[in-house]
C-alpha cells in the first residue's frame, strides 16, 4: 500500500526495533524512576547511526530520509520516550540547522561529531521569559572590537541533553531593537570558560531525558562560529522546528503505539462479570478510537515526511504537513494513553506497568517544538494567510 | 591475512514454527522477521571483525551456502561489519547434512584462496556443532572449537583458550585453523544503519559447482524419516486454599515432597 516504503525502510524500522526491545526495555523503567540518564545506550545508539538518520554520508551520517527518520525514533519511543527525545534533539535540532545553514567546515567538524555519536548535542532557543515568544528573547551576543569573537551573555532556559552535551547551536540577540531580526544562531563549545550548566531539572516525564538551564558569562565565541548570517537566527530557528517537529509527532506516535498495543493485550486478557473486558461495547469503542488515531496520526507524519522530501527538491517550506502531524499526533498520545490506563483499571494507575510511564511520557509532546496553540495558530496561518 | 566466517540463515528465534500435514515446516514471524543470522554464528562474525579491528585481518569474509536468495544472515554479518559475503547455491547441493556442508565450506574456502583462519558459531539450529570440525578435517587444517578467547595471532600462529570440562585450557596451533567460538569470547555488536546501507549496496556473489568443482557433495547420510511436535505435557494445577499461611505452607512442602520435587 505504501510503496515510498522500502525494503531498506523496513530494514532500518526492525534495526531500532530489535535494539529498543533488547537494550533499551529492560533498563527504561529503571531510568524513568531514578531519572538518570542512560548515557552507555545513549553511546551506542550514536554507533549504530541513530544520531544522525538523514545526515549525508559524507558528514559520518546513515544519509536515509526523514522517513527513515521517523520510523526508527517510532520504534525507540514505542519503547522509551526519553531515549527518543535526545536522538531527536541530535538529528533534527542540532545537525538539520547546521547541515542547512552551516559552512562546509561547519558540517565537518561539528555534525560529523554529533552523527557518529561521539559527541552530544543540543539544541537552545527558549529563556526563562520567552518560550512561544522566542523573538522576544534576551540573551546577547556582541562582535568584540578586533571583531573576531562574539561576547555572549544570557540564561537560556529547557535545553534537552544541557546536562551532558558537548556542542550547542544557540539562538540570542545581536540586535536586540530590532526583535525576531535581530536574532543570530552560535554554534558553542561547551567546554571553553564562560560557559555554565544549571542543575537538572526534575520533571513529570520524559524523566531519563537531562533538561537543564545554561548560562553564559562574556562567553567567547570565534566569529567562524556564527551560522547563518546575523539577524538570520529566528529564520533558522523556524526552519529546523519544521523538521523537528516531525520526530516529536513520530516520539508521540510511538509512545500512543506502545498504549495501544498494551490494551489490546490487556482487553483479550482481564476479565470482569465473567467476560473478558474486550467483550464490552464500552472498552471496544476506546480500543477504537485509540487504533484509528494512532492509525491516522501515522498518515499525518508519513504526509509531512513526504512534503519535506519534495521540499528538497521545489524549496518550499512543509510547516504545515509539519504542524498538522505533529498536533494531531500528540493530542492523539494524550488521549489514547489516557484511555489506555483506563481500560487497565488500577493496573494502568501503578508503576508495576508501564502505562502510567506512557501517560507521563505523552504530555510532553503537545508542549515542546511548540505547544499545540502554537501549531493550531501556524495551521490557520498557512490557511488564511492572516497574521 | 584472510578470515572466513561461516554463518547459516536460521528461523528468527521468535518466530512460531509449524508442522504441516505434509510432515514439511514452516515458519512465521509476527515482528515481520522470519530469518535472522544464526545467533551462534554473531560471535563468529563478531571474532572476525575484532581481528579486522585490531589489524590483524585485512579481509573478513562471511560465507554461507543455501538457496540463492538465503542472504539475510550475510547480509546482517556485512551491516556487522564483514568486508565481503559470499553464498554457495547450487541445486546439486540441495539437503546435504553437515558433511555436505563442510564439503561446500572447504571448497569454497579454497576457492577463496589464502585463508588462515575460518570461523564458525558453536552450533546451528540443528544443534549438532559438527561442521566446523568436518570442514576442518576437509581442509587438513587443525580444528580449535569451544574458543573462548584469542591470545595472540600472528601470520602463522594463534594461541587460544578453549572450554574443556573443568576449566579452560590454552593452545596454540600453527595457522591455518578452523575455529569455532563460544558465548563467552565477545559480545557481538549490533549492526549499524550505515552497514545496513553498505550491505544493501553489495553485490554478494552466488557460486555454484562451476566454481567449487566438488565431484559430489555427498547429500546426506541422515534421513529425517519423522518429525513429529512433542507432545502437549499434562499438567494439573492444585491451589492451596488456607486462610493460615503457615498451614498453607506445610501442605506444599509436604505435595512437593510427595510429587518427589523436592
Ligand atoms: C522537557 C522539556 C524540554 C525542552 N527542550 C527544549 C530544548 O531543547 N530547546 C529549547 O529551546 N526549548 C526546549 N523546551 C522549551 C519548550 O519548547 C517551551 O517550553 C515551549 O515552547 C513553551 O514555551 P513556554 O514554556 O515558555 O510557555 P509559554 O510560551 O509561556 O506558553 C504558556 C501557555 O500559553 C500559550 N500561548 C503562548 N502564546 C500563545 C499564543 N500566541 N496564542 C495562544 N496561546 C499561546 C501556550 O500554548 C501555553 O499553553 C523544552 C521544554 C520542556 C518542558
Amino acid at each position: 500500500m505504501f510503496d515510498f516504503i522500502t525494503e531498506e525502510h523496513r530494514e532500518i524500522q526492525q534495526l531500532a526495533r530489535d535494539f529498543a526491545q533488547r537494550s533499551i526495555a529492560p533498563i527504561a523503567e529503571a531510568h524513568d524512576e531514578s531519572g538518570d540518564f542512560p548515557i552507555d545506550t545513549i553511546r551506542q545508539m550514536g554507533q549504530m547511526g541513530f544520531m544522525g538518520i538523514e545526515v549525508p554520508e559524507e558528514y559520518g551520517g546513515v544519509g536515509m530520509d526523514t522517513l527513515a527518520y521517523s520510523l526508527a525514533l517510532t520504534e525507540i519511543c514505542k519503547v522509551d520516550a526519553s531515549h527518543g527525545t535526545v536522538m531527536s534533539v541530535n538529528n533534527s535540532l542540532f545537525s538539520h540547522g547546521i547541515l542547512k545553514f552551516g559552512t562546509e567546515e561547519q558540517k565537518h567538524k561539528y555534525v560529523t561529531a554529533v552523527a557518529t555519536g561521539e559527541k552530544l548535542g543540543a539544541y537552545s532557543l527558549t529563556e526563562p521569559m520567552s518560550g512561544s515568544d522566542a523573538g522576544n528573547m534576551k540573551s546577547t551576543a556582541v562582535l568584540n572590537e578586533e571583531g573576531t569573537h562574539y561576547v555572549i551573555n544570557g540564561r537560556k532556559s529547557w535545553v534537552t541533553s544541557a546536562p551532558y552535551a558537548d556542542i550547542i547551536v544557540l539562538f540570542v540577540m545581536t540586535d536586540p531593537q530590532a526583535k525576531h531580526r535581530g536574532v543570530t544562531a552560535f554554534i558553542i563549545e561547551t567546554d571553553q570558560p564562560g560557559f555554565e550548566r544549571g542543575k537538572k531539572e526534575p520533571k513529570l516525564g520524559i524523566r531519563a531525558s537531562a533538561t537543564s538551564e545554561i548560562m553564559f558569562e562574556n562567553y567567547l565565541c570565534p566569529i567562524e562560529n556564527r551560522l547563518g548570517k546575523e539577524g538570520e537566527g529566528f529564520k533558522i530557528a523556524m526552519t529546523v522546528l519544521d523538521a523537528g517537529r516531525i520526530g516529536i509527532a513520530s516520539q508521540a506516535l510511538g509512545i500512543a503505539d506502545a498504549a495501544l498495543e498494551a490494551s489490546i493485550a490487556y482487553a483479550k486478557e482481564r476479565e470482569a462479570f465473567g467476560q473478558k473486558i474486550g467483550q464490552f461495547q464500552m472498552i471496544q469503542q476506546k480500543l477504537a478510537d485509540m487504533k484509528t488515531r494512532v492509525e491516522a496520526s501515522r498518515l499525518l507524519i508519513y504526509q509531512a515526511c513526504l512534503a519535506k522530501s519534495a521540499s528538497k527538491k521545489s524549496g518550499k517550506r512543509y510547516s504545515l504537513e509539519a504542524s498538522m502531524a505533529k498536533l494531531y499526533a500528540s493530542e492523539s498520545a494524550m488521549w489514547v494513553t489516557t484511555q489506555a490506563i483506563q481500560i487497565h483499571g488500577g493496573m494502568g494507575y501503578s508503576k508495576e506497568m508501564p502505562l502510567e510511564r506512557y501517560f507521563r511520557d505523552a504530555k510532553i509532546t503537545e508542549i515542546y517544538e511548540g505547544t499545540s496553540e502554537i501549531q493550531r495558530m501556524v495551521i490557520a496561518r498557512s490557511l488564511t494567510g492572516l497574521r | 591475512m584472510k578470515v572466513v566466517v561461516c554463518t547459516k540463515q536460521t528461523p528468527s528465534t521468535t518466530a512460531a514454527i509449524t508442522l504441516n500435514n505434509d510432515g514439511s515446516v514452516s515458519w512465521e514471524d509476527a515482528g515481520g522477521k522470519p530469518n535472522i543470522l544464526n545467533p551462534w554464528d554473531e560471535y563468529g562474525v563478531e571474532t572476525g571483525i575484532r581481528l579486522k579491528e585490531d589489524g590483524k585481518a585485512s579481509d573478513v569474509i562471511a560465507l554461507t551456502t543455501g538457496a540463492p536468495d538465503d542472504t539475510v544472515g550475510l547480509k546482517t554479518a556485512l551491516a556487522m561489519g564483514c568486508t565481503e559475503a559470499i553464498i554457495v547455491a547450487d541445486e546439486a547441493y540441495a539437503g546435504v547434512d553437515t558433511l555436505g556442508t563442510a564439503r561446500i565450506m572447504a571448497a569454497a574456502i579454497n576457492n577463496i584462496g589464502d585463508v588462515s583462519l575460518a570461523i564458525f558459531g558453536r552450533q546451528i539450529n540443528g544443534d549438532m556443532g559438527h561442521t566446523a570440525v568436518q570442514t576442518a578435517v576437509k581442509l587438513g587444517w587443525t580444528p580449535l572449537t569451544q574458543v573462548t578467547a584469542i591470545n595472540e595471532i600472528d601470520d602463522d600462529r594463534i594461541v587460544v583458550e578453549r572450554a574443556v570440562d573443568d576449566g579452560r585450557e590454552t593452545v596454540e596451533a600453527p595457522l591455518p585453523v578452523v575455529l569455532s567460538v563460544s558465548k563467552e569470547i565477545y559480545e557481538p555488536r549490533y549492526p549499524s544503519f550505515m552497514g545496513i546501507r553498505k550491505a544493501n549496496r553489495v553485490k554478494i556473489p552466488v557460486w555454484g559447482n562451476d566454481e567449487l568443482n566438488l565431484d559430489d557433495a555427498g547429500g546426506s547420510k541422515v534421513d529425517w524419516s519423522d518429525i513429529y511436535d512433542i507432545p502437549a505435557r499434562e499438567g494439573t494445577v492444585q491451589m492451596i486454599d488456607s486462610d493460615d499461611m503457615a498451614d498453607a505452607a506445610k501442605e506444599l512442602v509436604d505435595s512437593l515432597f510427595e510429587e518427589k520435587v523436592i
